[in-house]
């Protein structure tokens, strides 16, 4: 039981030795109930409890009143010692080997995300986690994270989260669970009829195999999964379809995606993000002719972070996708879709972009060599069209480069939750064990799982007692628990051993980091474990034992289970060791299993015959439904992460709410604007909503987010109490419209408008015909993004500099455009004086580092640059820098006074795409997203206004802020230009949570009320990094002075080494958010060593800073946006 | 005395003095209304009502000091709100006291004195009121002594490059020195008071006060040095402090008050404001205390010059802002410019261009200066026009600065109303306790004009007491 859950001792071979001594290890008990091991006890204190909340509504007698007076004292305290046992701290006595106080240690984990394996490396400080990193060696991962990776910690301290077994309601125990179970399975012995699993998606080998031992012990029991967003990117298309596709777009050269946001919301989009990147990045300092781009087309019903990205994006109705897809089949030659070639307006396009994906040109207009077009299918998107980007994709001959096809990831042969449903309607049901998830939440309307459930978990036996058995493995009280009987609060991932497979395959182990915070907890494998009559196994063993028995030697003419125990094991096993050890050891050093990727099969067999071709768009008056997870709570499982709630959804910056997403043209002819609500109809089902407008979605199409509209979500996602936050589109999804609905009907509710809180005006950063900024249109619109084709009027009324886009032939043309863009301001400051050429021009009165201004030439001197061309305005550096530094949250009320603590902002920019006009930005705009910290001005204005010299300049370049020092005065904000400082209005850190002060970060000061802070650089980084290096330095350089008189060769080389590994301890350096990107389009570095990245990025024809006219000279420096729009397309031929 | 219909006919220069006033009916007149008259039911209406906003004013500093500043309406981008508003007006109110009695003492200007003593004293209340918001709208009120240069162990010293220790310097200096100054001027009055009194409580109080005054030769003689040193000391302070209020501005580079108008643009403001006080405050007092005879339409004639004067520079200081928006062709300079006229807060721009240049425009006419009703209602609407000029200045330029991503919105909440109303109650409330307990208007200094005008008969061109000679 509970013990084996102390083994979270992260060396493995500790683990082992303490596994190994496990019986004969003295017995440790946190509770009494376990102490006393007697279930029938602990279940009557929980029963007391209910009897003695009874009792109240009798009439009271004072001899009642004292008795029951007495009790609750004397059980008040018995109960309480349930879920947190009193235990004594002290310090170490023998200190662990590898723990250093004050050194955070990382241990590889992996982060289940939709099921699937996402590699991490979780930093520990003295034994609590406190942030998740990506592992760099994860197939999944790369190093990168995404906003639930980062947020995801603080589940684990989430004050929220359940505590206690729980029997209708009342406290009760892991153990009085499995004893009112047995009965049951005995009776169902050899049976299992009516016994039921219901799961989410599921890829765990090792609940795989437990649930493989149920169906051979029960036969006729049943496992059902269902996961909202099992349609949205995170699982293979069942059934027919050619199995999962699995991308590799640093082999692609065109891509095409139907719909399918593949930077984001898939299982494997932080590899397809940075390949993505990668094939688009150009290199510092390498000319533009050398500079090879990919090209993205994306055809999409909704706006994605994908279609931010594309060269080329077309808005559709949800209907017309399918439509467009065989079209452009057609054009590509595949055959099964010949005859339906026309397609309206958007005929040339389709041309243009089937031949540029048949035959990838470089911008010469050469055939590339061994370029190669892809294309990518949402996965929600029909069986038909999966097909036809499969049949597209042989067509062009990418199978097996830049796409290749692997068996399902997710374990199969599940029923689905509607099957569930009609048989729990049936009569069929009558033990359900629910394993996560929360299906009275995000089950489809149109099954009414809640009604069944309900009555199930309702209905009595003659006698009285329950008739059935119902119970939910969760981590809060949500929705479904108050509609099971057993609730049973469910561990961490940070907490429970566990495995799980990435978007590949991979197998990745999931290793805790810390004890359950409640002892009550448990974890699937150990829920399924004790189903199977083995109590006693805790998740290490399971785990441990499941992948003990994969790599069992076997005999030859055995096939192997999987395809991991064919996999090539380590070669290097030391002499003696347990084979099966050392694997295991090196599975958990790294966090997954080498080798393990499911390799690529040939899905061959024929394409079937398409169907007739779906119709082309839906009728004028009815409406599209596009449903998509929020960008923030994802599927609603993470409504009470604060993190995630008040994080700047992409796009329209709202927080704390959901609203439909509707187009510019749609809200006009509705009569609309931003909070307003309408109600939508579809299928006699009603939601309403609040609109919020957002340029580039399809007309007649509403955009809903999933995740909002949880009722029993905890104190976050209810406001603190019963409130409900935002809409719950759920009830609106039925099974047979997960991703899409048609023939929906809006209505306007006049006069209804709901407040939506949106940390950034994202009109302010529109740049649209029409468009009413603040209430005021007109000629304060600012102009959002600067093209080379801008005119120079345009430039001298509203320029503002700030984003710079242009084509790849733009920089080919002219290698300065960057800088002539900024104007003649930035231009003289470069020396690029148009009157006196190569004379530098200093605009700034202060002198230089050469007339006694201070020397930037020494030591280290810290700089950032951030690549607009890579960034996909993820979020994922937001929440890391969120966790990082412990920024507060603030709350939907604060947010919409903007006091919004977030010290890095992702601004998005909405503009015209290059070369096209003004008018087009409104049905395809472009959207640059850029990430904007502190940008650290070497001249900073808030320094000067400082009264009391709280924010100086540090001798590396940092701006830095004295926490003790500030007294508050805010001048400091006003006079930056870039408004990145961020002030405490109120006392916004959590110092009354216990909970939660175990997430802080303890190298970053906890901010009280009254100062002002800001992006930092991660100072707390630089100085540890500085330190190592110091440390080391001089160690080597005192052994190398010894060595100097016996043998100055040696001394030399050992110095030339210590400049080695200086640069590589140097490189290891990351700031926090630079760590998350994905596509590293962050990168921080010091830019005095000539030799490194970031000083190359600095130097690049590209690279410019924000408002470099007021001669801030800023640190911090953006990498102005390429595209790689296809010239044939092109709206308007400019003068080269 | 002289009645409405005289008053719009007459086209002679008012005396400073009516006629008919003697040593004793002046002092008579003012020392009466502290020592004789019982306070009548509208003092205590207003003083009850005034001690209301008091209270009103403890309760919001004492919910902001528990809170934070958060309960303001103050965010990012506009992290400068009421407060600096509040101060910046308050400050420049507290103008016009010193620039009476010391500049207008050092160019000689005779009808100073009727109005010098209770401009000072409304100086000294309006700059107490302004040094409370410096330190109120600090997020850790409790720390404001890091902004002092104070020896410590940490060789800590506050950013000399920062305007807000200037401000620090500038204010209280001003504090101090006008203090000084008025309580200098009041020593023979406070002696007078004490002569007068018939309370043995009463005479005690005022003898302690006048530091032992008896009038000796020894005793002018000096009094009279001192007090045009202080004289000369202060009117340089008028000057340098509300230039150092817009350094403020003008040392930070948001659109807006990135400007180097600012400072003299400021002390033009402060002054208009200031004599728009003093007339709020000098036509309902000389009605209420029967004063009408020292307070003369020569001294609201000339207090309307003075506005007319003043704000035909803040005229052109609105005038060069923008013509500076077109002229310089900087994007930030034109969009401030056209965000005040047409922004989201436009209503405020308008307001002053209302309050500030066309008001101001009517105190071109005489009939207009003379018209004691009139006056008041223009008074206080420059008041608020004042008021609405440092909103324009502050919110509008913090509210839209560089990047339009971090654009914003200011609304002010309920507590940002208490305090200006509170502080608005602080101030009259001391107004109408200075009433009662100290002489409005300078006894000795009108004893003085009593002699020079021979009785208010004459009026000599160029006036000036004995001692500025």
């Amino acid at each position: 039981m509970p013990g084996d859950q102390s083994i979270f001792d992260h060396l493995p071979s500790a683990a082992q030795d303490r596994a190994a001594s496990a019986p004969s290890a003295p017995r440790y008990w946190r509770s009494l109930e376990e102490l006393a091991g007697d279930e029938t006890f602990a279940a009557r204190i929980g029963d007391e409890f209910a009897e003695g909340a009874d009792e109240w509504l009798d009439p009271t007698t004072r001899r009642n009143f004292l008795r029951l007076m007495g009790a609750s004292l004397a059980l008040g305290g018995v109960v309480g010692c349930s879920d947190f046992p009193e235990e004594k701290i002290l310090p170490y006595v023998n200190q662990p080997e590898s723990v250093i106080p004050g050194v955070p240690s990382f241990y590889a984990t992996t982060v289940p995300f939709c099921g699937f394996a996402i590699g991490a490396l979780a930093e520990s400080h003295e034994g609590r986690p406190t942030k998740i990193e990506g592992n760099p060696d994860h197939p999944a991962s790369l190093g990168a994270s995404n906003i639930f990776m980062q947020a995801s910690v603080l589940d684990l301290y989430d004050p929220d989260r359940s505590k206690l077994v729980t029997d209708a309601g009342a406290a009760s125990t892991w153990g009085s669970f499995l004893d009112t179970l047995q009965p049951r399975l005995d009776r169902m012995r050899d049976s299992g009829k009516g016994l039921r699993f219901l799961t989410r998606t599921v890829t765990s080998p090792t609940i795989a195999a437990q649930m493989e031992e149920l169906r051979k012990r029960y036969p006729q029991s049943r496992w059902h999964v269902h996961d909202p967003t099992a349609n949205a990117g995170c699982s293979a298309r069942q059934g027919g379809a050619p199995g999962r596709a699995v991308y590799d777009f640093s082999k692609a050269d065109v891509i095409l995606s139907l719909d399918a946001d593949f930077v984001f919301s898939d299982v494997g989009s932080l590899v397809y993000a940075r390949q993505f990147a990668d094939g688009r990045r150009r290199e510092p300092g390498a000319s533009a002719a050398d500079h090879v781009m990919n090209r993205l087309y994306v055809i999409e019903s909704t706006f994605t972070l994908t279609g931010s990205m594309a060269d080329h994006r077309r808005a559709l109705r949800p209907g017309e996708i399918p439509a467009t897809a065989r079209a452009i089949a057609a054009r590509l030659g595949v055959a099964e879709a010949a005859g339906s070639t026309s397609f309206g307006n958007l005929d040339s396009f389709l041309d243009a972009l089937a031949d540029d994906l048949k035959s990838p040109r470089d911008f010469s207009g050469k055939l590339r060599n061994g370029g190669v077009g892809v294309v990518v299918a949402g996965d929600h998107l029909p069986l038909a069209v999966q097909q036809l980007a499969y049949a597209m994709n042989q067509k062009l001959g990418s199978v097996g480069k830049a796409v290749r096809y692997i068996d399902p990831v997710d374990v199969q042969g599940a029923h689905s939750i509607e099957s569930l449903t009609a048989d729990m309607a049936a009569g069929l049901v009558d033990t359900l064990l629910i394993l996560g998830g929360n299906p009275c939440y995000d089950s489809p309307a149109d099954v009414r799982f809640t009604e069944q459930l309900g009555r199930l978990s309702t209905a009595v036996d003659s006698t009285g007692h329950p008739a059935n058995f119902t119970a939910h493995l969760a981590s809060h009280e949500d929705e479904t628990s108050f509609y099971c009987q057993w609730h049973i609060p469910e561990l961490h991932y940070l907490e429970a051993w566990g495995d799980a497979r990435a978007f590949d395959g991979t197998a990745s182990i999931i290793q805790p980091l810390i004890l359950p915070i409640s002892a009550a907890s448990r974890s699937t494998p150990e829920v399924l474990e004790a189903i199977l009559g083995r109590r006693d196994r805790g998740g290490y063993e399971i785990v441990r034992a499941y992948w003990e028995s994969q790599w069992k030697p076997v005999n030859s003419d055995q096939t192997p289970q999987t395809q991991e125990a064919q996999a090539t094991r380590p070669t290097t096993q030391p002499h003696g060791a347990d084979p099966f050890e050392v694997r295991w050891q090196l599975a958990l050093r790294q966090g997954f299993i080498q080798d393990s990727a499911f390799t690529p099969r040939d899905p061959g067999g024929a394409i079937p015959a398409f169907g007739p071709a779906p119709v082309v768009g839906g009728s004028h008056e009815d409406w599209d439904l596009v449903f998509r997870p929020d960008m923030g709570l994802w599927d609603g499982q993470y409504a009470n992460n604060p993190w995630l709630q008040e994080l700047p959804r992409p796009f329209t910056k709202l927080v704390w709410d959901n609203a439909a997403l509707i187009s510019y043209r749609s809200a006009g002819k509705l009569g609309i604007s931003d909070g307003d609500v309408i109600r939508v109809t579809s299928d006699n089902r009603t939601l309403d909503v609040p609109a919020v407008i957002l340029p580039g979605l399809p007309d007649q199409t509403l955009t809903l987010t999933l995740g909002y509209g949880r009722v029993r979500g905890g104190h976050v996602a209810n406001e603190g109490g019963d409130v409900v936050r935002g809409y719950n589109a759920y009830t609106l999804r039925t099974s047979t419209s997960a991703a899409f609905a048609a023939g929906a009907k809006v209505t306007v509710l006049t006069g209804e408008r709901r407040k939506l809180v949106m940390t950034r005006s994202h009109h302010a950063m529109a740049n649209l015909p029409g468009m009413v900024v603040g209430g005021e249109e007109g000629p304060l619109k600012p102009d959002a993004i600067e093209h080379p084709g801008t005119s120079e009027s345009e430039i001298e009324i509203k320029n503002r500099r700030i984003v710079r886009s242009g084509t790849h032939d733009d920089f080919r043309r002219d290698q300065d455009w960057v800088t002539k863009l900024g104007g003649e301001n930035e231009m003289r400051a470069k020396g690029l004086s148009r009157d006196y050429p190569g004379r530098k021009i200093h605009l700034t009165i202060y002198p230089d580092k050469d007339n006694g201004g201070w020397d930037y030439s020494k030591g280290y001197q810290w700089g950032m640059s951030i690549d607009q061309t890579s960034c996909i305005g993820c979020n994922a550096c937001v929440v890391a820098c969120q966790a990082e530094n412990n920024i507060p949250v603030v709350g939907k009320d604060e947010c919409a006074r903007e006091r919004e603590m977030h010290w890095i902002r992702i601004d998005d920019w909405f503009g015209s795409q290059p070369g096209g006009s003004h008018d087009d930005a409104t049905d395809e705009p472009q959207v640059i997203h850029m990430p904007v910290p502190c940008q650290h001005c070497e001249n900073a204005p808030c320094e000067l206004v400082c009264p009391v010299g709280a924010t100086t300049h540090s001798v590396e370049g940092l701006n830095e802020m004295t926490y003790n020092r500030c007294i508050g005065t805010r001048y400091c904000s006003n006079n930056c230009p870039y408004k990145v400082r961020r002030f405490n209005f109120f006392l916004f850190a959590d110092y009354s949570t216990p909970t939660r002060a175990l997430q802080y970060n303890p190298d970053v000061t906890v901010r009280s009320r009254g100062v002002m802070e800001k992006c930092s650089y991660c100072v707390q980084r630089l100085n540890r990094t500085r330190m190592d290096i110091e440390k080391m330095t001089v160690r080597l350089e005192d052994r190398a002075g010894a060595l100097e008189s016996e043998s100055p060769r040696k001394a030399a080389a050992l110095r030339d080494e210590i400049i080695t590994r200086q640069k590589e301890m140097l490189a290891q350096l990351q700031t926090a958010c630079q760590q998350a990107c994905p596509t590293q389009a962050i990168w921080f570095g010091d830019k005095n060593d000539p030799a490194s990245h970031i000083a190359k990025l600095k130097e690049d024809k590209l690279n410019y800073t924000l408002l470099d006219d007021l001669t801030t000279q800023p640190r911090t420096s953006y990498m102005a946006r390429l595209n790689n729009p296809n010239p044939s397309l092109s709206k308007t031929k400019r003068p080269t | 005395m002289s009645n409405a219909t005289l008053e719009m006919t007459d086209r002679r220069e008012y005396p400073v003095l009516e006629p008919g006033q003697t040593y004793a009916s002046v002092t008579d007149q003012i020392g009466d209304v502290v020592l004789r008259r019982t306070p009548g039911r509208l003092w205590w209406f207003g003083v009850v009502f005034t001690m209301g906003l008091v209270t009103l004013l403890i309760a919001a500093v004492s919910y902001l000091i528990v809170r934070g500043v958060g309960i303001w309406g103050i965010d990012i981008p506009v992290a400068w709100g009421f407060a600096i508003v509040n101060f910046v007006w308050w400050v420049g109110i507290g103008h016009a006291g010193t620039f009476i009695s010391a500049m207008l003492l050092l160019m000689r200007q005779d009808w100073r004195t009727s109005i010098n003593r209770f401009a000072e004293a409304m100086t000294l209340f309006a700059v107490a009121c302004a040094g409370m918001f410096p330190l109120l709208h600090l997020g850790r009120i409790w720390r404001f002594w890091y902004i002092v240069p104070y020896p410590n162990v940490m060789w800590l010293w506050p950013q000399f490059r920062s305007p807000l220790v200037w401000d620090v310097f500038a204010v209280s200096t001003y504090l101090t020195v006008s203090l000084i100054y008025w309580y200098v001027g009041l020593l023979p009055d406070l002696a007078t008071m004490r002569d007068k009194a018939k309370s043995r409580i009463v005479k005690l109080i005022y003898a302690t006060m006048a530091m032992g005054w008896r009038g000796s030769a020894m005793h002018w003689q000096r009094y009279q040095s001192a007090y045009l040193l202080l004289g000369g000391l202060a009117a340089p302070l008028v000057i340098s402090v509300h230039s150092v209020v817009g350094m403020d501005f003008a040392g930070a580079q948001i659109p807006g008050w990135h400007s180097t108008i600012l400072p003299p643009y400021f002390v033009a403001g402060a002054i208009f404001s200031g004599f728009a006080m003093v007339l709020t405050l000098g036509i309902p007092m000389r009605w209420a205390f029967g004063l009408k005879d020292m307070i003369t339409l020569r001294h609201i004639d000339n207090c309307a010059k003075f506005l007319l004067i003043t704000g035909l520079i803040v005229d052109y200081s609105y005038g060069m802002e923008m013509f500076m928006g077109w002229y310089s062709g900087d994007t930030y300079e034109s969009f401030i410019t056209l965000n005040r006229a047409i922004g989201p807060y436009a209503w405020s721009f308008w307001l002053i261009m209302f309050t500030n240049v066309v008001t101001t425009q009517f105190l071109w006419i005489r009939k207009v200066r003379q018209n004691v009703p009139l006056m008041f209602v223009i008074a206080f609407i420059i008041q608020v026009g004042m008021w609405t000029e440092r909103f324009v200045i502050v919110v509008i330029s913090l509210h839209r600065d560089f990047v339009p991503s971090s654009w914003g919105m200011y609304y002010p909440t309920f507590w940002d109303y208490a305090t200006l109303a509170g502080t608005i109650g602080f101030f009259l409330f001391c107004f109408f306790l200075f009433a009662r307990l100290i002489p409005v208007i300078s006894i000795s200094e009108m004893r003085e004009l009593v002699h020079s005008t021979g009785g208010g008969k004459h009026v000599p061109k160029s006036f000036s007491p004995s001692y500025v000679k």
